[in-house]
């Protein structure tokens, strides 16, 4: 890991060997420990270190990126001369922009590394001992990382950001096959993970999960777990650029010309919001160019609020430039998830989803499974663990017709994916499940 | 093999603080012939096996890699997008009483490599505890040799200008088509470079080289509030520069547009069963999904279930479970000229060869890596081991895995004139399925509907469902080998962390009869 008074000489170095009229020069580079499990044992293990260098050369309106990991002179020399060779061969950009002078960023702590090197063996063997303990399988992952990242340009700037980040998370069954749970943790310092917690979630889901009985397709109250509201957020805030939906090609375009900000597409009570600083869940003040991050209100009172927007299309349309938010948070009223289980009739309880695609843009939606852990709840209860189903719905209509929410939390996700989003159970009024899936 | 410098530069050492180690040590003798391109290799191999050696490892392996990306995108009149990364390293795999330790870096110099090695020692040790049942390899003798993908023209020896004037001129193409709104285009290269060296004795050098050209057109109906997109059918090949000089990008781009437009007023699809005409720029991903995946032996045996999943098809299974029809065939190999899994040797120094997945419809074998082979009763491993880059853990990934047609199998023009009712469909579109492999659901970029016999007009709102054996049991023709084409994937998934392969499925047109189909057009939520 190299320092921020090194990062600051290499990239003046890149800066100071460019003859282009224009460079940015980024550094990303870190750490990751990562370690594999499965049938109760470990598979692979590793550790490695990371780094590159990028450089984007301008010359007027002609630019190309290079990039190299010899963080050498020689290798900073080679990668400022493939950019600009390359940039003097491309084409004018008619929507180059400029590289950013000095920014003003918000203070975030986002990096608090491990100080137990044997903290991640150690959580691993409590998943395997558990599952052993039970008569089950364990299949898990866990992965630390330390990372640092660095933009700055010829025109002054300079950003600076050291984060850290831990996940871990495990699929348990049972030996004959007719059950699975999952559990997954995430936090910004592996010391913070509940390893026993990971465990004894799994291991549960997997004893309560096996012996289906079978629940036909349809459109049900569901009640969706973190992690897949955590998925269903990242697919809705990802389709909110102000280019796209004014370009006619979003589901925020509105017929005729224009878009649906403002529009009443939720309950007047959801609030999604991003905050470079969000304590259980921080990201990097600034954006790869360097461009501030701030908190924002996203949807707010039934509505989209704002949409990202480009330097460049901010410019063309006379709007103000909005970074993409990092990070996502939606807001909680306190309740468990338990609770949301306690008023509802008869519903569909969902652990997690699984191989999400595009289906139809235009309509926002989507496709893809549920897995390790569907339970049907009746008069309050859960009453019985049943198939897993393939949907196709949108994440519009899931938060559209959201009627509860549990506290929020981080959640992990599948292969140390996670996002960097806080966000409760829901409760939706209506999920379709459109086919059963005979996996387990 | 052309000779290139894999650590050119590097010992004239002037390094930054604090950002390198000392390229300048001392170069030990190598205690082989030298069988690389590049001299600097073989003693950096020798010291890093000498050091696993002595830190206890009964197995140990080093690959040290040095990969080249480059990529192009435009829009419309502009190319947005110009990069070239290279980025290179080495990593260290041991093998210490029967547990894995893997250590990596991107400092490639004498000082490290016995570091590192010494750090995959310590990590294997560590695990120990952890470990369940002992690794166990299969044999795979001692090779030595070079190999690089069969290019005629590197892709990287391209000009920017060359590759930049290609995409505007498909853009043009497509823009120059009434009511089309936008069309971006791209181009990825890879070339990986690698060294392999194992305590066994194996000393190999590598050159693959992978090209993914590609574009997406869209209308946009201002009117309707609609917009129709079109990708193109091309897919990405184990080519190089080749590839996008002999593909017909201007008539695929100007269809792709027309296409685009007509999809406006296309008649959205009844939805209900239908029999299925699916050609090669689609039918791979489906062999890609519900074949590939689910013959992958570690997820039989559930060594992905925390991540990619298990497979339906368990060991039990082999040899006699029918997966498809009696004439359906599957092929697994690493060998054919063109596709993305193609190597001479795998990860694990073993020498690739083509064997059956699928034989008369019945599922007969797995994929396998050397650590995986004796999980089955099977000596030697089928060659499958793969890590995208030094510093990621090889493990098993899908070979390229075909639909082998039929000598006598029909022309696709007979294919279409014995269908009474069905959908052709054309292109890679939406998919999905579950973690065993039973559940999918596809879409695609064209749909034509057939109408005793013709092609009678374009269809809209098109995906087909359907599980994996029922699926292939309800193929009833597959067409011959003057229709075959191999389609595939840059980035298949797969692994914790996750790592990215190059996989290609050959196929010929063939037709599943009564499929779900469903309409996926709906109102605005």
């Amino acid at each position: 890991m190299i320092t921020k008074a090194d990062a600051r000489k290499i990239v003046a170095k890149a800066i100071a060997e460019s003859e282009a009229d224009d460079v940015q020069v980024s550094l990303n580079g870190g750490r990751r420990t990562h370690l594999r499990f499965a049938r109760n044992g470990v598979t692979t293990s590793g550790t490695d270190e990371h780094r590159t260098l990028s450089v984007t050369a301008s010359f007027g309106n002609q630019s190309a990126s290079a990039s190299g990991n010899d963080f050498s002179l020689q290798g900073i020399v080679d990668v400022v001369r493939r950019a600009e060779a390359m940039a003097k061969l491309s084409p004018a950009d008619p929507e180059h922009m400029p590289t950013l002078g000095p920014q003003k960023y918000v203070q975030v702590e986002a990096y608090a590394p491990t100080e137990d090197p044997e903290a991640m063996a150690r959580g691993v063997k409590i998943c395997t001992d558990a599952a052993s303990k039970a008569g089950l399988y364990a299949a898990g992952f866990g992965i630390d990382n330390q990372n640092y990242s660095c933009v700055a340009s010829k025109n002054g700037l300079f950003a600076w950001h050291k984060s850290s980040g831990a996940q871990v998370s495990t699929t348990v069954r049972t030996t004959d096959g007719k059950g699975s749970g999952w559990a997954a943790k995430a936090g910004n310092r592996l010391e913070d993970l509940d390893f026993d917690g990971l465990a004894a979630t799994a291991v549960h889901k997997a004893e309560t999960s096996a012996n289906t009985t079978k629940l036909e397709p349809g459109t049900y109250v569901t009640i969706l777990e973190p992690a897949c509201v955590a998925s269903l957020l990242g697919l809705l805030m990802g389709g909110v650029s102000a280019r796209s939906a004014e370009e006619g090609r979003s589901f925020f375009s509105k017929p005729g010309g224009g878009n649906r900000l403002g529009e009443e597409l939720f309950p007047k009570w959801l609030h999604v919001r991003s905050d470079p600083a969000l304590k259980e869940a921080p990201v990097s003040p600034w954006t790869g160019a360097g461009l501030p991050r701030k908190a924002r209100d996203w949807i707010r009172g039934g509505a989209l609020r704002r949409f990202s927007r480009s330097r460049f299309w901010a410019k063309k349309t006379g709007r103000p430039v909005e970074p993409s938010g990092g990070n996502w948070h939606l807001g909680t009223t306190g309740e468990t998830t338990e609770d949301l289980i306690a008023t509802t009739e008869r519903g569909v309880l969902i652990t997690s989803l699984w191989y999400i695609r595009g289906v139809d843009p235009q309509s926002m939606l989507f496709t893809g499974l549920t897995r390790d852990g569907v339970f049907w709840i009746e008069d309050g209860k859960i009453a019985r663990p049943v198939n897993n189903f393939r949907w196709n719905d949108s994440p519009v209509s899931v938060f559209g017709n959201a009627l509860a929410v549990s506290k929020s939390i981080r959640p992990g996700g599948r292969g140390g994916r996670g996002g960097r989003v806080v966000v409760p159970a829901l409760k939706t009024a209506k999920f379709a499940l459109s086919s059963v899936s005979d996996a387990v | 093999m052309r000779r290139r410098t894999f650590l050119g530069g590097l010992a004239a050492g002037a390094t930054l603080p604090a950002c390198g180690g000392d390229p300048a040590a001392v170069d030990p003798t190598p205690k082989a012939a030298d069988p690389f391109s590049d001299p600097s290799i073989a003693p950096l191999m020798e010291a890093a096996l000498e050091a696993a050696t002595a830190g206890g490892a009964e197995y140990a392996d080093i690959r040290i890699s040095d990969h080249r990306s480059q990529s192009l995108g435009s829009r419309e009149e502009r190319i947005t997008r110009v990069s070239d990364s290279r980025n290179r390293g080495f990593g260290v795999r041991v093998l210490v009483d029967g547990t894995w330790g893997f250590a990596a870096s991107a400092d490639v110099d004498f000082d490290r490599v016995r570091a590192v090695a010494g750090r995959a020692i310590q990590i294997a040790k560590a695990n120990r505890r952890l470990q369940a049942d002992p690794i166990r390899l299969a044999p795979v003798g001692v090779h030595v040799g070079r190999w690089e993908t069969p290019i005629k023209r590197d892709a990287f020896d391209v000009s920017i200008e060359e590759k930049a004037a290609k995409l505007l001129e498909i853009n043009k193409t497509a823009m120059s088509v009434k009511g089309v709104s936008f069309c971006s285009s791209s181009m990825h290269f890879v070339r990986e470079h690698k060294f392999f060296g194992s305590t066994e004795g194996t000393r190999i050098e590598q050159v693959l080289h992978r090209c993914n050209p590609r574009f997406t057109v869209t209308s946009v109906h201002e009117k309707k509030g609609s917009f129709r997109t079109r990708d193109a059918l091309c897919a990405p090949q184990g080519r190089g520069y080749d590839f996008v000089e002999e593909y017909d990008w201007l008539a695929d781009a100007k269809q792709a547009a027309e296409d685009a437009v007509a999809m406006h007023d296309a008649k959205s699809v009844t939805p209900g069963k239908w029999d299925l005409v699916l050609l090669p720029s689609h039918l791979w991903l489906t062999i890609h999904e519900s074949i590939g995946h689910p013959t992958e032996l570690d997820r039989a045996l559930l060594y992905e279930a925390n991540y990619a999943g298990t497979s339906f098809l368990t060991t039990d299974k082999m040899g006699t479970f029918k997966l498809g029809s009696d004439i359906v065939n599957f092929t697994a190999e690493k060998t054919a000229d063109g596709a993305l899994a193609t190597c001479k040797w795998d990860d694990d120094g073993v020498p690739t060869r083509d064997w059956p997945i699928v034989k008369d419809g019945v599922f007969v074998d797995y994929q396998t890596t050397r650590d995986q082979a004796h999980w089955i009763g099977h000596d030697r491993s089928y060659g499958c081991s793969y890590a995208q880059s030094w510093r990621d853990v090889a493990f098993q990934r899908m070979p390229n895995i075909n639909l082998i047609p039929p000598a006598e199998g029909p022309s696709l023009d007979e294919l279409i004139a014995d269908t009474n009712r069905g959908i052709l469909i054309a292109g890679r579109g939406s998919y999905s399925i579950d973690h065993q492999r039973y559940n999918f659901q596809f879409g695609g970029q064209t749909f034509h509907e057939i109408a005793d016999g013709k092609v009678v007009g374009l269809l809209t709102d098109v995906a087909y469902q359907a599980n994996t054996a029922e699926f292939w049991n309800a193929c009833d023709a597959i067409c011959g080998p003057s229709e075959y084409a191999v389609n595939g994937s840059f980035y298949d998934g797969k692994g914790e962390p996750g790592q990215s392969n190059g996989v290609s499925h050959g196929t010929s047109p063939a037709r599943f009869r009564q499929i779900d189909v469903l309409n996926t057009g709906r109102k605005k939520a």
